[in-house]
This record gives C-alpha cells, sequence and structure tokens, in this order.
C-alpha cells in the first residue's frame, strides 16, 4: 500500500534506531509527549518502545478525543437518544464509552433508542433526508481533524432547508489543551512533544510555534507510521542535544505551515470558540472547544432541545483523569485487565482504540 | 482458498477502514470523481471507498489524500514523501560516520 508499507520497513526501523543509540545522551533522560491516541497505538502496535533506548520514554498525551470528553456530555446524548422523536447518530468509538450509572449508548440502543453508528457526516444528512418525521441528531466529537466534515454537513443542511437535523456540538482544540497541559498546576515533566498528524493537516505546523517559543520545549509534527514516529523522536532528541526549541515538520508529505486553509474557513464561518469547556482529566479549560455560531444556530441541538449542563462523576478507582494529564501510566491503574478490560471498560482510555489503555490491553503491556 | 483468504483481508482492510478510523486517516489513491456531487471513489489496496471533496481542491484521477470519516483532508506530497524517506535511510548511517 503506497504510503503506508514504505513507512513501516523493518529494515530502516533497524537503522533508525541505531541512529537513535547513537545520538542519545547516556546521561539524561528524554521525555517525549505524543500527543496524538493515534501516536500511542503506533508506539505500542509497533513496538517502537521496544527500539528506544532506556532513557527515551513515551508520555502519552489527551489527544484521544472519545477518552477527554466528560461524562456529563454521553449522559446528554442519551437524554437525547431517549427521546421517542429522535434519531441520535455519532461515530463508532463513542457507543461503548462509559457514562453514569454503568450506562452507555450501546446500552440505551439495546434499550430501543434510536442510535446509529455513522462512517461520515454525510450519512446523518442521508437518515435526516430519510426520516422528515424524526429529529435526526449528530452526537459530533473531535479535534481539528474531525471538525470540518462536521462544518461541511451543517452547510449543506442549511443549503437544503433539512429542518429536523441538529448537531449536539463537542469538538475540541488541541493547542489548547497542549498550553493546558504546560500550564498545569502541577505540571508533568515533559521535554519535547511529538506533534499530531492529522490535527496538523487541517490547522498546520504554525499554531504550535508559539510553544516552542514561550514554553521552551522542542515539537516535531509526526507522522502516523512507525517510522515516522522513530524519525520524529530522533529530530526531537537532536533539538534537545544542541539546545533548539523548534516547530519542525517530519510529516511533511501531508502537513504545511499553514495547514488546510478551505477546511479551516468552513470551520471558522459556522463555529467559534466556547468561552471555556471540561475535559476529562484536565478540567475546565478556557477556549478550548467549539460552538455552533448563531448564524447556525437552528443546526445547534443544545439550543433546540435545551439541553442541560450534566455534572458527572467518574468510575472510582479510574486513573483514565492522570492518564489523560500524562501524570500517570495505564500500568499504574488497579483496574487495569482486571475489571477494566475492552469488553467491559471501565474509562474511556479503555475504549477508545486510541486510548492508552487500549493499547497497552491490546498490545500486551499489561502486567508487564 | 486463496479467493477466501483474499476476500477476508478485503473485508477487514474495509473494516479498517470504515470502523477504526474517528481519528485515524489512511493514504487513498482516487480512482474516479463525480464533480457534480463534489464526491470521488478512492481506492486503498483496492478497497474501494467513497470521499467527499468538500475540503480540497484540484484533486485528480491518480492522487493520493487523506480519507478521514469519508473525507478527503489532504492531498499528499509525493516529493516530500521521498525525501522523508531518505532521511529514514540517512539516520543510521551518518551517526555511524
Amino acid at each position: 500500500m503506497k504510503y503506508i508499507s514504505e513507512f513501516r520497513q523493518q529494515d530502516l526501523a533497524r537503522q533508525l534506531a541505531k541512529g537513535i543509540a547513537q545520538t542519545v545522551d547516556p546521561n539524561r533522560h528524554y521525555r517525549l509527549m505524543e500527543f496524538c491516541g493515534g501516536h500511542t497505538h503506533a508506539i505500542f502496535r509497533y513496538g517502537v518502545q521496544d527500539l528506544m533506548p532506556d532513557n527515551v520514554e513515551f508520555i502519552h498525551g489527551p489527544g484521544c478525543p472519545v477518552c477527554v470528553l466528560p461524562t456529563g456530555r454521553i449522559d446528554n446524548a442519551i437524554q437525547l437518544a431517549e427521546r421517542p422523536d429522535v434519531i441520535l447518530c455519532t461515530y463508532a468509538d463513542l457507543m461503548r464509552v462509559p457514562a453514569t450509572g454503568r450506562n452507555s449508548l450501546l446500552k440505551a440502543k439495546a434499550g430501543g433508542s434510536d442510535i446509529r453508528m455513522v462512517y461520515s457526516t454525510q450519512d446523518v444528512l442521508k437518515i435526516a433526508r430519510e426520516n422528515p418525521e424524526k429529529q435526526v441528531v449528530f452526537f459530533a466529537i473531535g479535534f481539528e481533524t474531525t471538525t470540518p466534515p462536521t462544518a461541511v454537513v451543517i452547510k449543506q443542511a442549511q443549503a437544503e432547508g433539512l429542518a429536523n437535523f441538529s448537531v449536539f456540538c463537542n469538538h475540541v482544540l488541541t493547542p489548547a489543551a497542549m498550553q493546558a497541559i504546560l500550564d498545569a498546576p502541577q505540571p508533568v515533566a515533559i521535554d519535547a512533544f511529538l506533534g499530531p498528524s492529522h490535527v496538523s493537516t487541517v490547522i498546520g505546523s504554525r499554531p504550535y510555534e508559539v510553544f516552542a517559543e514561550r514554553y521552551a520545549k522542542p515539537i516535531v509534527i509526526a507522522g502516523f507510521e512507525p517510522l515516522d514516529v522513530m524519525q520524529s523522536a530522533l529530530m526531537l532528541i537532536r533539538q534537545l542535544n544542541d539546545g533548539r526549541h523548534e516547530v519542525e515538520n517530519e510529516y511533511s508529505r501531508a502537513v504545511t505551515r499553514q495547514g488546510n486553509q478551505k477546511a479551516q474557513a468552513l470551520v471558522n464561518e459556522v463555529f467559534e470558540l466556547r468561552p471555556q469547556f471540561e475535559w476529562r482529566g484536565l478540567g475546565l479549560i478556557p477556549d478550548s472547544a467549539l460552538k455552533i455560531k448563531a448564524d447556525y444556530a437552528d443546526f445547534d441541538a443544545e439550543q433546540r432541545f435545551n439541553m442541560p449542563a450534566i455534572q458527572a462523576s467518574d468510575v472510582k478507582g479510574c486513573e483514565c483523569p492522570a492518564i489523560l494529564r500524562g501524570a500517570k501510566k495505564p500500568q499504574d491503574c488497579k483496574l487495569l485487565g482486571t475489571v477494566c478490560t475492552p469488553e467491559n471498560p471501565m474509562g474511556s482510555c479503555m475504549v477508545s482504540s486510541e486510548g492508552a489503555c487500549a493499547a497497552y490491553w491490546s498490545y500486551g503491556r499489561v502486567r508487564g | 482458498m486463496v479467493t477466501q483468504a483474499t476476500k477476508q483481508n478485503t473485508l477487514s482492510q474495509e473494516n479498517l477502514i470504515k470502523t477504526k478510523t474517528m481519528c485515524l486517516a489512511l493514504p487513498a489513491q482516487i480512482v474516479a470523481l463525480d464533480p457534480a456531487n463534489n464526491m470521488a471513489t478512492a481506492s486503498v489496496d483496492n478497497v474501494k471507498v467513497e470521499v467527499s471533496l468538500a475540503l480540497v481542491d484540484n484533486v485528480a484521477i491518480g492522487d493520493y489524500v487523506l480519507v478521514h470519516v469519508g473525507y478527503a483532508l489532504n492531498k499528499i506530497d509525493e516529493d516530500e514523501a521521498l525525501k522523508t524517506l531518505a532521511l529514514f535511510a540517512e539516520a543510521g548511517l551518518t551517526s555511524s560516520v
């Protein structure tokens, strides 16, 4: 598969591992936070950690949209889906995320609510057109990569006059979360960041420059394949050795400094900043999420259904919040692999295939 | 036997593309265009998916795009991909000198 297999070649991986081993300073420890859950997944799936010297540590970040969504928002979605006039549409990743009282969208669906898993936002429009007597709500989550497809369908719905369609918007912003991690009252020790792949195809590499400057942290935008991750780690190690802190772009085949301006313009047209938004693990973060602009308020499910703000607590003993901040590793959680498994997840990090706990479980890092 | 295995492989690829990719994006080649609907057919390892072109401009048959939740996010730059591959090959060599 072009642009996939070449970036997984074993001989090149060995060569890169050799290069990294020869570049690291044995007297220092390198703590590299991979922001994005896709990188966490690649690191474990391909055994990248095992190819690294012992003093190079990957710290898993909060870049898994399913994982950072607070329980209250899932409770909101379930309440909405329980209305007999509503069809709730969502990406498959959200179906098993635990809600309050051991509930989940999957259980609500089994209980009779009309909840549909969609692959694309275009599928939601189709469902809305085919069910004019129903209210069709898209439970939208995701970082900057997933936001433009939501903007596209809101505009399409307006153009078509699709009055039974609306969006429960939970889109969040990567730079705000990065800042929250760096500004935390008890910050996790991080030397450098592996920047997100696909978020960066949309926003470009420019939004990270402020972090490199203000916080003196090297950042390398990294592709999702194992060789990309290794090369990016090498670039970060070189920056740290040289005392540099710059934004470098390893994923130049898909990321530019400016990003996808067409997608950005669409997002800016439809969405605006929320004053604050709650993140699981990171708490309330100012200017960290998007809401639908007044011009498109007719398609805002929160307004249409007068949805309440719900404060909900996580399962007792679940370490997802600390894991999402990078303060703990999945193996530090007592529930991991005992009561919490992908079949019976207690916390969101075990649900999504991008979650750190799911990666540890799937690739044999449990009790290892 | 071979057919069965191929079929299973194809199904698992489709599964990969369609269910595991809310956060992921895969490189796919444009094999057909539907300009009237701003859609295209893209192929990953011979598995075909319908993708919206609402977020990209000037996509032609043969181009590789990153596909994410049914949308082409970006075109992939072949020259840049080759440069990155060359960097990998250099890594072990330059530091061993």
